[in-house]
């Protein structure tokens, strides 16, 4: 008789955690909370993308505010230069991101660690250069206006906008949990820990990589497209260093390559900074401590403490397997 | 004559000015086990790495069940019923055990991102059906109650029935294993000879690579030695023990090794 296999993760956590979305809305009462809101969902999905990159597939990528900014831009341009609505332009924008990511992922996923790194990190200092500099195309530092979300001829509230967001980040966060609990996560991972032994399994390595960067690429121009919405507005400081700091940050203090890190990260680094706001001018040093503090002694981040059932245990139980590990060596 | 698994045909490599493997030639046959020895610096891990595609031929060619697989790269074998562990055990960290086994069925789903998407009820099942087949592989080898265990939890003797699971759960041809025995300490060794004879009473044919010259001479059929890049012997474990030029090889280096 073979043995019952170990349970497997359930939809129930995704779940809560978008019915408690919902809610926020009749729980928060002013316009700045309802912003917040909006832009840790944001924040949310820009880091779910770059989760499925790097901390599930190991790929380093920090061209993802790029995408970012291309996606804001795109649809704010598809409808102010070329007149398209609302919907054409976001699905023209994803479009456009998975173009360019594919033209940027077939020469530079040759490249491991940190040259590939470095590469994309090039690629964002271009998307950026291009931003502030090509005037007559971008708008330069002042960048593009566009109209609020209308819906049956009248503006959509601040709300419906939230519920806008809310949708947008629910359909990321399905995805993200789908393909992680997936043979697609499985073969994502093994690229992660071992390219060679993934290959020998029968992993197409090659093709994974390119199709988990154009995925991430359209999940940031998703993020960016909800910034328009809420913004109203998208100008050059949408891919400086700020937003790729944020999103490491947000990975790292959520937990990497984790089922919720991103969104437990997004909540730290959205709110932290407006908790810290009475410390004044010791603000941001408090902030880095808080940060500091995380690494130290959260090294996997909020979610080793939630998705771990038997954190205790598994705590306890290190000292045997320590012995185990040894012997492996 | 019975069917040949694997015919390798003056396969060449070479490093630079270094041929590490010069114009070696040897079949398998269908449910034979083949053993591949020989001094440190023979180029047997080279030969493997050849026949499972980690690496290009410079010259020569490599046929698997009458099809030519020279230019096949080494995701495409494991789907064709070409099945290997490696020497350091190559498992996947961040996977628990049954997770690890259940990538050795990943030619079973349908390729790519969107089909997995769409996939619907029938990826459902697979992954069902996966499940259950992994954990069959890992009661095969007498770790079913780990299957939820971390890899950094297991000992070296349970990552090797591991990987032995992992590369046995598409039910391949052809299952090759770069020594399986290093490192294990003699129960963990007598264990994997168990394991290997049932497979081999199962009709698998095999390819071990080997350094510890006992455990091959009791585990296979023919042994193929290689010494400096050339094959030196091709025949049965009796014959081999006693071929002159096979001691020599050995007793050569042993000699080396004394005078360093």
């Amino acid at each position: 008789m073979t043995a019952n296999s170990p349970p497997r993760p359930t939809l129930a956590p995704v779940i809560f955690i978008l019915v408690l979305g919902a809610l926020l809305p009749f729980l928060l009462q002013s316009g700045f909370h309802m912003r917040l809101a909006m832009l840790i969902w944001i924040y949310a999905i820009l880091s779910m993308g770059f989760n499925l990159l790097y901390g599930y597939t190991g790929q380093i990528s920090l061209g993802q505010p790029a995408f970012y900014a291309i996606g804001a831009y795109g649809f704010a341009m598809l409808q102010v230069k070329l007149g398209w609505g609302p919907v054409p332009s976001f699905i023209g924008t994803l479009v456009v991101c998975a173009v360019v990511a594919v033209l940027i992922g077939l020469p530079l996923l040759r490249l491991r660690t940190h040259y590939l790194a470095m590469a994309t990190l090039a690629f964002m200092l271009i998307q950026h250069g291009i931003a502030n500099r090509w005037i007559g195309f971008t708008g330069g530092q002042s960048g593009i206006a566009i109209v609020p979300l209308q819906w049956g001829g009248e503006t959509i509230g601040r709300t419906g906008l939230y519920f806008v967001v809310l949708g947008m980040a629910a359909a990321v966060l399905l995805l993200h949990d789908f393909l992680v609990r997936s043979h697609v996560g499985r073969a994502m991972q093994a690229i992660r820990d071992d390219e060679t032994a993934a290959a020998a399994l029968g992993v197409h390595v090659v093709k994974y990589k390119l199709r988990i960067l154009v995925l991430s690429a359209v999940i940031a121009g998703v993020a960016g497209v909800c910034f328009t919405l809420t913004s109203l507005r998208v100008d050059p400081s949408l891919s400086e260093f700020h937003v790729l700091v944020s999103m490491l940050t947000i990975v790292v203090v959520g937990g990497l390559g984790t089922r919720f890190g991103p969104i437990l990260g997004s909540v730290v680094v959205v709110l932290l900074p407006q908790v810290l706001t009475g410390f004044g001018e010791l603000e941001t040093i408090v902030y880095g401590a808080f940060i500091l503090v995380f690494l130290l002694f959260l090294p996997h981040g909020l979610s080793s403490l939630i998705e771990r059932r038997d954190f205790l245990a598994a705590f306890k139980a290190r000292k045997p397997a320590g012995t185990g590990k040894e012997a492996a060596e | 004559m019975t069917e040949t698994i694997l015919k390798v045909e003056g396969a060449t490599r070479r490093f630079g000015g270094l041929v590490a493997v010069n114009a070696v030639s040897f079949e398998i046959g269908k449910g034979m086990a083949c053993g591949l020895i020989g001094p440190n610096g023979a180029g047997k891990s080279t030969m493997f790495d050849l026949i499972t595609g980690v690496r290009p031929v410079s010259a020569g060619d490599i046929w698997f069940k009458g099809q030519r697989m020279t230019n096949a790269p080494a995701h495409a074998r494991s789907p064709m019923g070409m099945a290997r562990t490696f020497q350091i055990v190559r498992l996947f960290r961040g996977l628990s055990v049954l997770e690890n086994v259940m990538l050795g069925l990943h030619p079973r789903f349908a390729d790519g991102i969107i089909r997995a998407l769409l996939g619907g009820k029938a990826r459902a099942a697979q992954e069902t059906a996966t499940r259950a087949r992994a954990m069959e592989m890992l009661d095969f080898v007498g770790l079913a109650d780990r299957a939820d265990a971390r890899i950094e939890e297991m000992t070296l003797g349970q990552l090797r029935l591991v990987d032995i699971a992992r590369a046995l759960a598409l039910g391949p041809d052809l299952l090759m294993l770069d020594e399986p025995a290093a490192g294990l300490n003699d129960a963990e060794t007598d264990n994997l000879g168990v394991m290997l004879e049932r497979l081999r009473k199962q009709g698998l044919s095999m390819l071990l690579v080997e350094h510890d010259v006992d455990f091959i001479m009791n585990a296979c059929d023919r042994i193929v030695v290689m010494d400096r890049g050339t094959k030196i012997a091709d025949d049965v474990p009796a014959r081999v023990r006693t071929d002159p030029k096979v001691i020599s090889a050995y007793i050569g280096q042993r000699a080396a090794h004394a005078a360093h």
